[in-house]
């Protein structure tokens, strides 16, 4: 058995993510029916998806008046690029796409084009609000982007590998999450945060109209939209090999496992969404700057002393 | 093939280099040089480098990203609506320029390569991390702590109101007077 | 041609809707707003996330031209529907729908509207997906004369001022950008416009003034009930900081004050709940908490509101919700940032007061 799946999986790949996204979407709006009180029945959720993408594509494209085309389309492309990039290194079951022997630092380094993405997406629109919401997105990744390191750094610590493969071979017998809790709860608000959604919406807000995409129309919205969905199933996806073991697990096959768990990160992440406000960005950069920060750079240690004590660095 | 792929990253590389100084908008150049750093990431892969390579791609995105946001916070013209120049002091510029291409390229070509010696490491990441943590840790710890130095220290300076202002002379307010509060509340 | 109109009949079953209402409208758009969210239908963030534009009441000179320019930002397919009745509501919805899924009643509205389809479709992949993408009307950019086309030349697109340089509140010499904010932005109150100067993100200088204030023709303004008019500020604030569920919840307890003949315990106990979610919400303090006294202000009334709609629910007859003028909306404006200026002023809730305008010098809509 070879360390990585057959070419062909590449082009499935994108094919399981929006798979994934689409019942994502649809669980997040019976959730937002269900806490605004006007339950809607799933069927029509079941839909949702597919309704509103058919809207965008049949809908017109807009220019930005005297902004800058270019930047804007580039943007809103690398969005849903940086996504499926970053989840080539995911293992469906106990292989991925790829694997690299630094996976972990390739997830991060894709997943960091956002920044750029939805920052050139606010620019390009040449409208004051969307530069705001662009203005919004930067803030935040300058408050995340510290604690999501140090937690992908942990996992790194605790298999001593930055190879995803060998993250989830080291958890065969102990979950990550049951030894690096502060880790995995940093992680999963990070994911929210990269994907720009949920608490972290604030760069694409109801207060700025929209932010970023305030100016979209058409194919534009759509991929915009698409590749911030895929953003945060790719990211909530690689929560299970870092922290959630991955394909282990009794009586199913890895990739059941790898689909049982995603789905479980993905449920857990839009149930809570509709509990909460969205969280300013004044806020969020001091706590996790002040408070995040430290507490995962000591549970890197706590995690790194637990690795020398049980026999060094292999 | 892998000819072909240099050649197009290094083209890449100096072509998008080259056009930072051709275009107006600052967000343009901007994001032309992160094309560049980008390309040039690219090329440090193709040696076999994984780690560098993709940790060169990280940063640059990060650095590039906020050097936009601070390039455009001042700059007159930030989105190109006249056209602007990017040089000053051409002609001191270009002699710098054409003397480093010199003093480099005349390097390249007349010294003598050296043959390589020994073979490269199983793994490019683990030497990299070896040698960083074991022979090089006295610079890497003197390098670290100096460039954190110079983090906080320009902080310092460049604050407008620290600590005393917010929080009084023996830091013994309740809470400080700002105007946004943060989220620990400080 | 029958694949296109399935497609876009099919499109239109969700349709993300605008609404649009000038100064004393309050009550035909809450019912408005009521029938979309009976619908299902989602409400626009902006004129680019809009399929049908819903105009409330009969809008006055001043905001006429704004209309008109968010009417050029929708994409096409498009419908737009005017409401001045309560009784017009469902019909003139389902007449919009039927327009957005009629690719005929589509080219003509293009037509009519002298709208430069050509290059709009930037790819020809898309052409076939394209309503507008029709041969008839390819290449007239000239006749069209819309406003919303011009480019380039030493005026800003939109309108905008050229931006000048002031100091910041570090002390920095920055750019400054003078932005009308409103009448068209979601959780707006009806007919308001701040003309700001924003320095970044931080509103430097605000002035504030309603739209087609002093039309003779107004009749008195239908004001809503001070319960409704309490829950639908609340509303917005809820929907400002993101909390969409009981923002939704705020606005259907509205709704059922206002229309609805129902039950009023059950309506009582909603509110309690409601508030009792307010007031439990660590998040939301952790938010909207301030070391500055004007604008800790956001949640205790957010409170208030809640408890005064609560207090005429009950029959007890709550405090009137104190009114805010502009000049004093303006001076808590000034210095806040973006983000806690929207909070201000769903807060305030403004109402127009004749009283209490400026004198006539107020310069054209936006």
């Amino acid at each position: 058995m070879s360390a990585v799946l057959p070419l062909g999986w590449a082009v499935l790949l994108p094919v399981l993510l929006l798979a994934v996204t689409w019942a994502v979407v649809a669980a997040d709006v019976l959730a937002a029916g269900r806490a605004g009180g006007r339950p809607v029945p799933w069927t029509v959720a079941a839909l949702t998806p597919a309704r509103e993408a058919l809207r965008l594509l049949v809908g017109q494209r807009r220019r930005a008046v005297g902004g800058d085309e270019l930047l804007r389309g580039i943007g809103g492309a690398v969005l849903p690029l940086a996504a499926l990039l970053a989840a080539v290194v995911l293992p469906l079951g106990l292989r991925p796409v790829a694997d690299l022997g630094v996976g972990i630092v390739w997830f991060n380094a894709m997943e960091v084009f956002a920044w750029a993405a939805v920052w050139l997406v606010g620019w390009g629109s040449n409208s004051t609000l969307s530069l705001i919401g662009g203005y919004r997105f930067v803030a935040q990744g300058l408050a995340w982007e510290l604690p999501h390191m140090f937690a992908l750094i942990t996992a790194a610590v605790g298999a001593q590998s930055l190879r995803v493969t060998d993250v989830v071979a080291a958890q065969q017998g102990l979950w990550f999450v049951v030894i690096m809790p502060v880790a995995f709860v940093a992680f999963l608000l990070s994911v929210a945060a990269m994907a720009f959604w949920g608490p972290f919406g604030a760069p694409v807000g109801r207060d700025v109209a929209g932010g970023a995409a305030a100016e979209l129309g058409g194919v534009d919205r759509l991929v915009f939209v698409t590749g911030r969905w895929l953003l945060l199933v790719a990211a909530a996806a690689m929560a299970v090999p870092l922290f959630l073991g991955g394909g282990h697990g009794p009586w199913l096959p890895a990739w059941a496992w790898v689909l049982v768990k995603t789905l479980a990160v993905l449920a857990a992440v839009v149930a809570l969404r509709h509990r909460l406000p969205t969280i300013r960005m004044e806020r969020w950069t001091e706590f996790s700057l002040v408070v995040l920060t430290p507490a995962t750079i000591a549970q890197a240690l706590v995690v790194t002393l637990v690795a020398l004590g049980e026999g060094g660095l292999r | 093939m892998t000819t072909a792929l240099f050649v197009v990253l290094a083209a890449t590389a100096v072509v998008a280099g080259a056009l930072v100084f051709r275009v107006d908008s600052m967000a343009r150049a901007t994001f032309l040089l992160l094309l560049s750093f980008l390309a040039v990431a690219g090329l440090v892969l193709m040696t076999g480098l994984q780690y560098v390579g993709l940790v060169i791609v990280l940063m640059m995105v990060i650095e590039m990203v906020v050097m936009a946001v601070f390039m455009i916070m001042y700059m007159m013209n930030p989105a190109g609506l006249m056209s602007m120049s990017m040089f000053h002091n051409t002609r001191g510029a270009a002699v710098i320029a054409a003397a480093t291409f010199v003093a480099l390229a005349g390097g390249a070509l007349l010294v003598d390569w050296p043959v390589r010696g020994g073979s490269p490491a199983p793994d490019p990441t683990m030497a990299l991390g070896e040698s960083l943590m074991s022979g090089q840790m006295l610079t890497m710890m003197t390098l670290g702590v100096t460039l954190f130095a110079t983090i906080v220290g320009t902080v310092v300076l460049a604050t407008g109101r620290g600590r005393y202002d917010r929080l009084g002379d023996e830091l013994d307010a309740p809470a400080s007077d700002d105007r946004d509060r943060g989220g620990v509340g400080r | 041609m029958d694949l296109r109109n399935a497609l876009l009949r099919a499109a239109a079953a969700r349709p993300h809707v605008l609404v649009v209402g000038g100064v004393g409208t309050d009550r035909l758009r809450a019912r408005v707003e009521q029938e979309i969210a009976r619908r299902r239908w989602p409400v626009a963030t902006a004129p680019a996330d809009a399929d049908v534009l819903v105009v409330v009441g009969r809008p006055g000179p001043e905001l006429d031209p704004v209309i008109d320019g968010v009417w050029a930002a929708v994409p096409v397919p498009r419908s737009r529907a005017q409401i001045t009745g309560e009784d017009e509501i469902a019909s003139a919805l389902e007449a919009a729908v039927r327009t957005l899924s009629d690719l005929t009643a589509q080219h003509a509205l293009a037509l009519r509207d002298g709208l430069p389809t050509a290059h709009t479709d930037t790819s020809p992949g898309e052409q076939d997906q394209h309503a507008d993408g029709h041969d008839e009307q390819t290449g007239h950019d000239e006749h069209s004369g819309s406003h919303h086309h011009q480019e380039g030349g030493m005026e800003l697109p939109g309108g905008l001022a050229m931006a000048d340089l002031g100091e910041d509140r570090d002390g920095l010499v920055l750019d400054q950008l003078h932005v009308a904010l409103g009448p068209v932005l979601p959780e707006w109150p009806s007919g308001l416009v701040v003309d700001v100067v924003l320095q970044g993100d931080v509103i430097q200088e605000a002035r504030s003034r309603f739209l087609d204030l002093d039309l003779d023709d107004r009749d008195a303004p239908e004001c809503l009930p001070d319960a409704a008019r309490a829950l639908d500020s609340a509303a917005r604030v809820l929907a400002l900081v993101g909390w969409d569920g009981p923002a939704a919840r705020a606005r259907g307890l509205r709704d059922a004050l206002l229309f609805d003949r129902v039950d009023g315990s059950r309506v009582l106990e909603e509110v309690d709940d409601l508030r009792r979610r307010v007031r439990r919400s660590r998040l939301l303090r952790w938010m909207l908490r301030s070391a500055e006294a004007g604008r800790s202000e956001v949640l205790e009334t957010l409170h208030d509101k809640l408890l005064s709609a609560r207090c005429a629910v009950a029959g007890a007859g709550g405090a009137a919700p104190v009114a805010v003028d502009l000049p004093a909306l303006d001076s808590r404006l000034v210095g806040a940032e973006f983000a806690a200026a929207r909070l201000i002023v769903a807060v305030a809730d403004p109402q127009p007061q004749p009283t209490l305008t400026r004198p006539a010098d107020r310069g054209g809509a936006s």
